[in-house]
């Protein structure tokens, strides 16, 4: 990446949600200051269970809520000064697609219909140019002019992910950010569409932001990965070197936990973990309730990210 | 290319009385469903004899006759004549018209301010929908009969006044549900995705909430005109509503009443239209709120 | 043999025609193994258990063909027997761990429940016997445990509450329907392990419904590939993964394997649309067909018959069945 500058930062980004009306209850924390930063044209992964906050994320990173605190910066300024129209200009450089295919088309709108409300918005086109760069992106993206005419309901969960994606680029962005795109999918159809995104990145020069809990997904594609756990980044190195020698013992956890092909059960999954039953307030590191290695100082303060090279970052006590 | 061009400025037009999601599926179509199919029935057969009836029998609604008075039901007159010698029969048909001009108009009304109110309350969420939201509740508490009698001793009796007071009255469970579809449809995916895509706010009420939200509107709109017809006998029964010589149902039941041990049938055949109109209407109303159950609606997205 | 089903077929009844949804499932089961169905969303598995279950209303279904269950016919059983059967024999977890526990109950009252109404135990024994079953499933501070509220547990501790409210009755046959889809993959990773533990500690046959073949390899000997409400091949588990017959066990494996190996990457951009499994009504032939790449023009006049390909291993695939005559004719 070199002296390239970043493309999107985000830095110190924290999100409250105050829950229940009458009885105060403490805010809570979905993002508790989240920073990293996507150069050009690179794939940047970032995996975590449910409820870990990659949707909030994903969803402040395009100005839809108002973060706690923080700042993400694109191509420099701030997202959240922007006016209407740099908001509009922003949109059309950052675009989402979402976990839900089958709800994030109007189910009243036909495919051609949902892809021209785009195209005259975004592109000073008229009515005719239109349907052609319609059915040039239904190509692009492996269908074809009769789907054009279909409602949301005649096209399955794939067909449905791909006219997504189609409507996310016909605005043109530089910027694709990808929550969960697979995982309602059935298999066959999960690795078409990680193919095609591979091969649209690469065709389009698109930086992605890809989210997801699917370590396989997210090895396949990304080139940097980031571990995200309750709101906060644990663990930062390139793809090869997390999966490679991943140090964190979250991750070290999640790695272990995938199912594999020629493995048993009863032989591969780290021993069970004890847990606390109810959830309790813990002190300290976040995942020190259902860590195996913690340590004395992990109940006292919280580890802080920090580099042990030059592209290697955990927040752990075990590290330092 | 020809279709494209063209549909999408026609599209949305047609997206608004749309195929229902799972129209091609066979689940949940309007027409199985017996009561429903039963109520559209009756009132057609209702509607006929209320605009075809007069023509037929031949007699003028205000036609003052004294040496007719008070007849029974006979081949001349079908439902007997009333204490002025009127012709019954043409006065239910007439009375039936008014009632169901009534009922529509609410329903429209109704339809057009809940929406407005509800979707702005819905769509701006926050403060503006707990102000708005306050003042319905503060409406709504007071009784609707005491409320509806209040606004017609004002405005004095008469159709006008009626309308407004029944519109002032059912407005509110519209907008509450208005306001509900619009809360929720503000969270569905595409709809967030509409925000990311950097679509104008009125584009995403319009394109993509109201379509959404159709159905259920018109499922209540449908709900609201037995319930207005009802509303409109009573006010016009207690002699607030329409007035001589013009008559609604509800007048004509309340004339009725004075002689219900002499002649009990000037009472029974505009009380029977009531019934049979707001029984159809009902029916018709479950239908439709059947079909467009949110259950069919998920099973139709599915369409694989 | 635990459970045996001949000839399955299940119809929907909609506006009396009958629609198929399932067609000439064949499935055998012995005590303490797994049978894992296999098979995109749609493809019948869910409705082939709630058959062997008789859970299907019989105003809305058409069941045909045979489901043995420890040597008695249970598919022509009344449902009050069938009642009992399911109670005390046939455990099961549902797909959807928060809608299938009542909200308003400690969790420990829902799992004792069929103990104290069935069996009519008393209610401290009930309460032991569920405590030490919590605690061989993993849950430390069971009797915490058994008094908290749905709401106040995780995924994963709802998950192990419904299996110890399956296992609570002794069941020998356990169905879990798509029973980790839902978790996170550490949770998963610990929920097989506590199936796997309480499989070996009672002999428990247990029928996994799942899409995911990676689960599916971690604790099953047996596994039916599912394609549009028929089965496509199945047999021993080691066999059909490492020698899969039929071009859509194959487009699976294939799929499976290079997402766990990226270094095994396909050609960019391949975006042959596979068509959606659904019950193909009116169409000839074998329903894979229009997603095959390898179609004869018999597929498309017959549908495949299931043949054994050798031992524990079947198929129903013209293309696999011609290759295999090919092959006797040496």
């Amino acid at each position: 990446m070199g002296n390239e500058r970043p493309l999107v930062e985000v830095m110190q980004l924290k999100k409250a949600f105050r829950l229940g009306g009458l009885h105060k209850k403490e805010p809570i924390l979905a993002l508790d200051g989240i920073s990293f930063s996507m150069f050009p044209r690179q794939i940047f992964g970032l995996v975590g269970e449910s409820g870990c906050g990659k949707t909030t994320l994903a969803k402040t990173m395009l100005a839809l809520h108002r973060p706690t605190a923080g700042e993400v910066r694109f191509e420099g300024g701030n997202i959240f000064s922007y006016d209407q129209r740099q908001l509009e200009r922003f949109r059309s450089q950052v675009q989402m697609i979402f976990q839900d295919p089958y709800g994030s088309l109007n189910p009243k709108m036909r495919v051609a219909d949902a892809l021209a409300e785009v195209l005259l918005k975004h592109k000073q086109v008229n009515a005719k140019e239109c349907a052609k760069i319609i059915f040039e992106l239904l190509e692009q993206v492996g269908l074809n002019k009769n789907h054009a005419d279909c409602y949301p309901y005649e096209l399955s969960g794939g067909q449905k992910q791909r006219i997504a994606i189609t409507r996310a680029l016909a605005v043109g962005p530089r910027v694709l950010i990808c929550d969960e795109p697979v995982s309602a999918l059935d298999m066959v159809y999960q690795t078409q569409i990680i193919d095609l995104l591979e091969h649209l990145q690469q065709r389009k020069k698109l930086t992605l932001l890809l989210i997801s809990h699917n370590m396989m997904f997210i090895k396949r594609l990304s080139h940097i990965t980031a571990v995200m756990y309750k709101g906060k980044i644990v663990e930062q190195a390139p793809t090869s070197n997390l999966f490679g020698e991943p140090l964190h013992p979250y991750t070290k956890l999640l790695l272990a936990s995938i199912p594999k092909m020629n493995s048993r059960a009863e032989d591969s999954f780290p021993p069970s973990i004890t847990r606390l039953v109810l959830s309790e307030k813990a002190q300290g590191c976040r995942f020190v309730t259902r860590c195996c290695m913690r340590l004395q100082d992990c109940t006292g303060a919280e580890p802080s990210l920090k580099p042990i090279n030059d592209t290697h970052w955990v927040a752990c006590h075990l590290y330092r | 290319m020809e279709p494209i061009t063209k549909t999408f400025t026609q599209s949305y037009f047609r997206s608004l009385f749309l195929p229902l999601p799972n129209a091609n599926s066979r689940q949940g179509s309007f027409f199985p469903n017996r009561p429903a199919v039963l109520g559209l029935w009756l009132l057609a057969v209702v509607i006929i004899i209320v605009f075809l009836g007069p023509m037929v029998s031949n007699q003028m609604p205000d036609q003052v006759d004294l040496s007719r008075t008070n007849q029974a039901p006979s081949q001349e007159y079908w439902f007997g004549t009333d204490q002025l010698g009127r012709d019954l029969f043409t006065r239910v048909c007439y009375g039936a018209r008014l009632s169901l001009f009534v009922a529509l108009s609410t329903a429209v009304i109704v339809s057009f301010i809940g929406v407005v109110y509800g979707g702005f309350a819905g769509y701006m969420g926050g403060w503006t929908d707990e102000v708005l939201m306050r003042v319905l509740e503060i409406i709504a508490s007071v009784p609707f009969l005491i409320y509806a009698i209040l606004l017609m001793t004002v405005l004095g009796p008469g159709v006008n006044s009626l309308l407004v007071a029944l519109a002032a009255v059912y407005w509110m469970p519209m907008a509450r549900v208005v306001r509900g579809q619009f809360i929720n449809l503000k969270e569905e995916g595409f709809v967030i995705a509409a925000r990311v895509l950097g679509l104008s706010r009125w584009r995403i009420i319009l394109g993509h909430i109201v379509p959404n939200a159709l159905g259920v509107i018109i499922v209540y709109g449908t709900l609201v005109i037995p319930e207005a017809i009802f509303a409109e006998a009573l006010l016009s029964y207690i002699g607030l509503g329409v007035s001589s010589p013009q008559s609604s149902l509800g007048s004509l039941v309340g004339d009725g009443l004075g002689s219900i041990r002499l002649y009990p049938w000037q009472l029974f055949f505009p009380a029977l239209f009531i019934i049979l109109l707001v029984l159809s209407l009902n029916l018709i109303g479950e239908g439709l709120r059947e079909y467009c159950d949110p259950r069919f609606f998920r099973q139709g997205g599915n369409g694989e | 043999m635990l459970l045996q089903v001949r000839n399955l077929e299940v119809s929907f009844l909609q506006q009396g025609i009958e629609a198929p949804i399932v067609k000439e499932i064949d499935l055998s089961l012995e005590p303490g193994q797994t049978l894992a169905l296999i098979g995109e969303s749609g493809a019948g598995k869910t409705v082939t258990a709630l058959a062997i279950m008789g859970l299907l209303s019989p105003l809305k279904t058409r069941i045909r063909g045979l489901i043995c269950f420890e040597g008695i016919e249970i598919s022509s059983l009344n449902s009050k027997d069938m009642a009992k059967i399911r109670g005390n024999k046939i455990g099961y977890i549902p797909q959807n761990s928060t809608s299938s526990l009542n909200p308003a109950l400690p969790v420990g009252m829902q799992i004792i429940e069929g103990l104290l109404f069935h069996r009519k135990m008393s209610f401290a024994a009930a309460r032991e016997l569920c405590i030490s079953l919590l605690e061989a499933i993993g849950v430390v501070r069971a009797e915490q445990f058994f008094s908290a509220y749905p709401h106040q547990l995780s995924g994963g501790m709802r998950q192990r509450a419904l299996i110890a409210m399956a296992l609570a009755m002794k069941p020998s046959l356990l169905i879990a329907d798509e029973l980790t889809s839902a978790l996170d993959v550490t949770v998963q990773a610990e929920v097989l392990t506590i199936l796997k533990r309480a499989q070996d500690s009672r002999e428990l046959g247990i029928l996994l419904i799942t899409h995911d073949l990676a689960v599916a390899a971690q604790i099953a000997e047996t596994v039916a590939i599912y394609y549009a409400g028929r089965i496509v091949e199945g047999g021993l588990l080691k066999r059909v993964f490492s020698s899969p017959r039929h071009p859509y066990t194959q487009l699976l494996l294939e799929n499976t394997w290079r997402l766990e190996k990226p270094e095994a990457k396909g050609t960019h951009g391949t975006t042959r649309i596979i068509r959606a499994s659904s019950p193909a009504n009116g169409i000839e032939g074998c329903s894979f067909a229009p997603s095959c790449g390898l179609v004869v023009s018999k597929c498309l006049e017959a549908v495949p018959p299931f043949v054994p390909m050798g031992l524990e291993h079947g198929v129903a695939c013209w293309q696999a069945l011609s290759m295999k005559g090919d092959r006797n004719g040496e």
